[in-house]
């Protein structure tokens, strides 16, 4: 561990600014307890660890006598002073975050005479960290162990206001549930003001992303796994918030700003508003589609980005949003719908949401095609279209978040067990998943069993306990993945 | 921040409570000011330092200010500090509208973040259905520091979560065994679990996304908009379509204006014009929309932009040939709304910049000018004139000959002159003017046909002297055509003016001695052999009348 910090491997590869004092510290913290948890007091990588630790402390002490890194709603804060972090580090800053909440602790105050402390002492404390979170008091429990030794340059402050803590993982995933629904409703709304001529308004639109982006931020597992909801009857618009989910989680990974990520959201929740001028008998025809019925399907892209024109929208998200929204279908090279010649690529966020909304269809099930692509299968075969239908790096990026084994996945596993994947691994070994095990009701339907990490081995002969045999698609068997998952 | 607000627990004190009211009460004051002046103005500024003044007093005798908001007021810990009126400029009613549950002020809170809350809360006043923003989603864009809250979902109902049983993953009829997708997905083709180990991300692909993401939160998307909707025009689309892109056209070639961005501005109306041309053979019925919409982006309300914009203009060059060259682009029409602005903009760019616009304009079609020409006020006709002046064909010069009729004086001088500098033609329609009520305009038209040899004025002229409407009562204007004929005739005029100089008989008086007297000067100004032998006859004729205007005219009067 270096100052460096394109030197880190923290699972993202877009970091090369300097961190702030205060992500800097928070950084260094968390990396020297996972980093003392494996290696030995004489490691050269945690002798650098303890390096890095004790040069983010100067950094954030400048000339006081003591700092503090406190979370305050969620949010880190040094000296009173919102840290604000990068976003390719937003990542390890909620892992950190994860970290002080298992603790039960909500935040440390430094003292400058963390100067007279050995390295030995400060790897003991860094144990004590890694070692509270699997106790029951864990405050009591820390206080008592770090009663009498030399901590004195350390004081922990307790996480007894719970408003100054997360929310809970009940409380978030009921809020992402009703943030999703709200979303649902939203766009739902607008679409059938615009279908019955009267005027819409995009403020519900805008909170809902606002909401989705927060989300993001706390919980961006949490958010993916909403995007795994399905409805057959309600397609359009559970399509629309899947794809600006989608599509937030992209953009959130390749370092998009809050603002952006909200303009994207809303991109998203707004790309099929033009299905509205479709008519129903086409959009819900069984068969194939004729020539001319498709031609009346291909116009939505331009009839979505007319509704938003003409919506009382201020100028600057306009401007941001309409040609997103138009080229959804276009494809990278430049083929797709609709065409127009204006001698510029596909936008950014286009290629974006063009993978979201590819991604989301392949894996539903509609009304003119019974089948659905496993999430697996999808993006395999969206690779085969990376440089010509796809952003070829956007892609990459796409095929990293998603893992080999996207959430949502239903897996057949060699010990005879279904699994669902709720959480891809993300360590170096990207085949094996954590999974949810599903056992058969008395219903016919599944309920819950066990998680496994499909990377955990047996003690004995080192081998995998469990192994993927095949993925299957969840609809295949009546399965909704968010049911198990939210 | 400490542990909460620091005051939690106990009751809050008078002191608190009464310490909170001011602080509510400068808020209040604040917002009034933000109503009645622009957020720059120093009433406003005043206002909000007076609000961060009173929250740094309780922020150093307290904490941090948290207060919660209920439908009837503004609460701390429980207690009223400040009862809301259902109106808009209450600052507890309009949090609890748009349903903020509590707001926090921190400590380090500066000046600056005060001031974009003020100003947050003014633009969230009027929020209506149809609005795309309110006081929670700015406050989410502003993202304060030190400014906190927390929202209810006060726009869903309570019950929108739904029962994720109650969705369908899949249609009631549909059969899971029977697709061809059914070999990708339970057996049969098993494809090859992804190798992510092919999919990383090299270094110069980490740096291009970094690049493109940097450009993406920089870039303006009005060009990527402008040209979109430029290309969508251009394709097929239905007229309603049509028409609704050029009513967002309009709004943005304002704020294009407004907002400096002149090659945006020029783009799009070089881009509407390049589609007009394509639509006259491939969709004339949208032409009526373009052409609405070219007449009404000329409108003052679109053009008074330049008005804003002109400190900027006057110090660079290349934003003011920009706009220039956007506004050569509108049609002549908009010598209607530029034309005054050389009466309001003083800058000498600005009226080089206008003069060469209407110009170019009014080179197209003349007849918005003219329209204005019509306008009585004496210095706007003034400022058009050097207009006038360069513009050349027929339908200007018609429109200066109009224009030589205009009743004030200093017009008409401006006019006739540069009506007589433009050609013969001219002079024919000028010649009039000879009689102009003004003494200075009929000598400044006499003197200009005299100062050259000219068939068109020797004509007019002898037409003229020889007409029945001829004034020989002002002897001075009569000798001062004849004057001027001599200098601009020829020998064609010899024999007109030897017979007034020499011809017998007494019939015209006095009036007969004038003309001679004319005639006389008019031979010697001539000044050619035929002439001179005309006046050696006249100074040895018998008559003295005729000898007295020879001897008057070599004394050159």
């Amino acid at each position: 561990m270096t100052n460096d910090s394109k030197t880190v491997n923290t699972g993202n590869q877009l970091e090369q600014i300097p961190p702030a004092p205060g992500e800097r510290f928070a950084r260094a913290l968390y990396w020297l307890v996972q980093t003392v948890r494996i290696h030995r007091d004489n490691n050269r990588l945690l002798k650098a660890c303890v390096d890095e630790f004790l040069g983010a402390v100067s950094n954030c002490l400048e000339d006081e006598e003591h700092f503090t890194l406190q979370i305050f709603r969620g949010r880190f804060y040094l000296q009173d002073k919102k840290v604000i972090y990068r976003m390719e580090s937003m990542d390890l800053i909620k892992a950190v975050l994860d970290f002080f909440e298992r603790c039960g602790i909500a935040g440390l105050r430094i003292y400058a005479k963390i100067d007279e402390a050995s390295v030995e002492q400060i790897l003991a404390f860094a144990r004590l960290l890694n070692q509270v979170g699997r106790q029951g008091d864990t405050f009591a429990w820390l206080s008592q162990r770090m009663e009498g030794r030399e901590f004195s340059w350390v004081e922990i402050i307790q996480g007894a206001d719970t408003n100054n803590l997360r929310l809970s993982g009940n409380k978030r995933k009921e809020m992402a549930r009703r943030a999703y629904f709200n979303a649902m409703s939203s766009v739902r709304e607008v679409a059938q003001k615009l279908a019955s001529q009267q005027p819409a308004g995009l403020r519900k639109v805008k909170r809902i992303a606002q909401n989705l982006v927060d989300l993001l931020m706390e919980d961006d597992i949490l958010l993916f796994q909403l995007s795994t909801i399905r409805d057959y009857d309600d397609y359009t618009y559970t399509h629309s918030v899947n794809v600006a989910i989608l599509s937030l989680c992209l953009g959130k990974r390749v370092g998009l700003s809050r603002r952006s990520l909200e303009m994207l959201g809303i991109c998203g929740l707004l790309h099929d508003l033009g299905k509205v001028d479709v008519p129903q008998e086409i959009l819900n025809k069984p068969g194939k589609l004729t020539e001319s019925e498709f031609e009346e399907v291909r116009k939505h892209p331009l009839k979505s980005m007319l509704h938003v024109l003409k919506m009382p929208t201020d100028q600057d998200l306009k401007t941001k949003i309409i040609t997103p929204i138009f080229e959804h279908h276009l494809k990278y090279d430049l083929s797709g719908y609709p065409h127009v010649d204006r001698g510029s690529g596909q936008t950014f966020f286009a290629r974006i949401l063009s993978m979201a909304d590819v991604f989301d269809a392949m894996t539903s099930i509609r009304v003119y095609r019974n089948k659905a692509f496993s999430p697996d299968h999808a993006l395999s075969s969206m690779l085969e279209g990376s440089g010509r239908e796809f952003d070829p790096i956007l892609l990459k990026v796409m095929v990293n978040l998603l893992g080999v084994y996207p959430v949502g996945t239903l897996l057949r596993l060699d010990t005879g067990e279904m699994g669902l994947v709720i959480q891809s691994n993300g360590g170096t070994d990207h085949a094996r998943p954590q999974v949810l095990i599903l056992l058969p009701d008395e219903k016919g339907g599944f309920r819950k069993g066990k998680v496994f990490s499909l990377a955990e081995q047996d003690p004995k002969t080192l081998s995998f306990t469990r192994n993927v045999v095949r993925s299957l698609h969840p609809s295949d068997y009546g399965i909704q993945p968010a049911e198990f998952l939210l | 921040m400490e542990e909460g607000s620091g005051l939690s627990g106990e009751p809050a004190s008078t002191e608190v409570v009464q310490a909170i009211k001011d602080v509510i009460s400068s808020f209040l004051t604040a917002m009034k000011n933000y109503a009645l002046y622009p957020e720059d103005h120093s009433i406003s500024q005043k206002s909000v330092e007076n609000v961060s003044a009173r929250l740094n007093d309780f922020f150093s005798s307290y904490s941090d200010l948290r207060l919660d908001i209920s439908k009837d007021g503004i609460l701390f810990e429980s207690e009223i500090v400040h009862q809301s009126p259902p109106e808009l400029r209450d600052l507890g009613f309009l949090l609890f509208r748009d349903g903020i549950e509590w707001i926090e002020f921190r400590r380090g809170l500066e000046l600056d973040e005060l001031s974009r809350f003020f100003k947050i809360l003014d633009d969230s006043r009027d929020v209506s259905q149809q609005s795309n923003s309110d006081l929670v989603t700015s406050l989410w864009e502003a993202d304060f520091s030190y400014i906190g809250h927390e929202t209810t979902e006060i726009l869903w109902e309570e019950d929108a979560l739904i029962d994720l049983t109650d969705l369908h993953v899949t249609g009631k009829e549909i059969q899971t065994v029977s697709s061809p997708l059914n070999d990708i997905s339970e057996g049969g083709i098993m494809l090859q679990a992804i190798d992510l180990s092919k999919w990383v991300l090299t270094a110069q692909e980490i740096n291009d996304l970094r690049e493109t993401v940097i450009a993406e939160e920089k870039a303006g998307s009005s060009e990527e908009m402008l040209n979109l909707l430029l290309s969508v025009l251009d394709g097929p689309l239905h007229e309603k379509d049509f028409k609704d892109i050029l009513v967002v056209l309009h709004d943005e070639f304002r704020d294009l204006l407004a907002g400096l961005e002149l090659q945006m501005a020029f783009n799009l109306m070089k881009g509407l014009n390049g589609i007009r041309q394509s639509c006259e053979k491939k969709k004339p019925e949208v032409l009526p929309l373009l052409d609405h919409f070219l007449e009404s982006v000329h409108s003052p309300e679109v053009l008074n932009a330049i008005h804003q914009i002109w400190p900027v203009l006057d110090i660079l060059e290349s934003h003011r040939k920009m706009l220039q060259e956007t506004l050569i682009l509108l049609p002549p029409a908009a010598i209607l709304t530029l034309g005054p602005m050389l009466l309001e903009i003083s800058s000498p760019h600005a009226q080089r910049l206008l003069t060469y616009t209407i110009e170019s304009l009014a080179s197209r079609d003349i007849r918005p000018l003219e329209r204005l020409l019509a306008d009585p006020r004496g210095d706007l006709l003034q400022r058009l004139l050097p207009v006038l002046r360069n513009l050349k064909g027929e339908e200007s010069r018609q429109a200066l000959v109009k224009m030589a009729r205009h009743p004030l004086e200093q017009v008409r001088i401006q006019v006739i002159e540069t009506l007589l500098e433009r050609d013969e033609q001219s002079i024919e329609d000028l010649f009039p003017s000879i009689q102009d009520e003004s003494e200075t305009i009929s000598r400044i038209v006499l003197e200009h046909l005299g100062k050259r040899r000219s068939e068109v004025a020797e004509r007019l002229f002898l037409d003229y002297l020889k007409g029945r409407s001829f004034p020989r009562e002002d002897s001075s204007h009569v000798l001062a055509c004849y004057r001027a004929l001599g200098r601009c005739g020829s020998n064609r005029s010899v024999s007109f003016l030897k017979e007034v100089l020499l011809a017998h008989g007494w019939s015209l008086g006095l009036l007969r001695s004038l003309d001679r007297q004319g005639a006389a000067l008019a031979l010697r100004a001539l000044n050619t052999d035929e002439a001179e032998e005309v006046l050696r006859k006249a100074k040895g004729s018998v008559l003295p009348g005729v000898r007295g205007a020879y001897q008057k005219a070599m004394e050159g009067q």
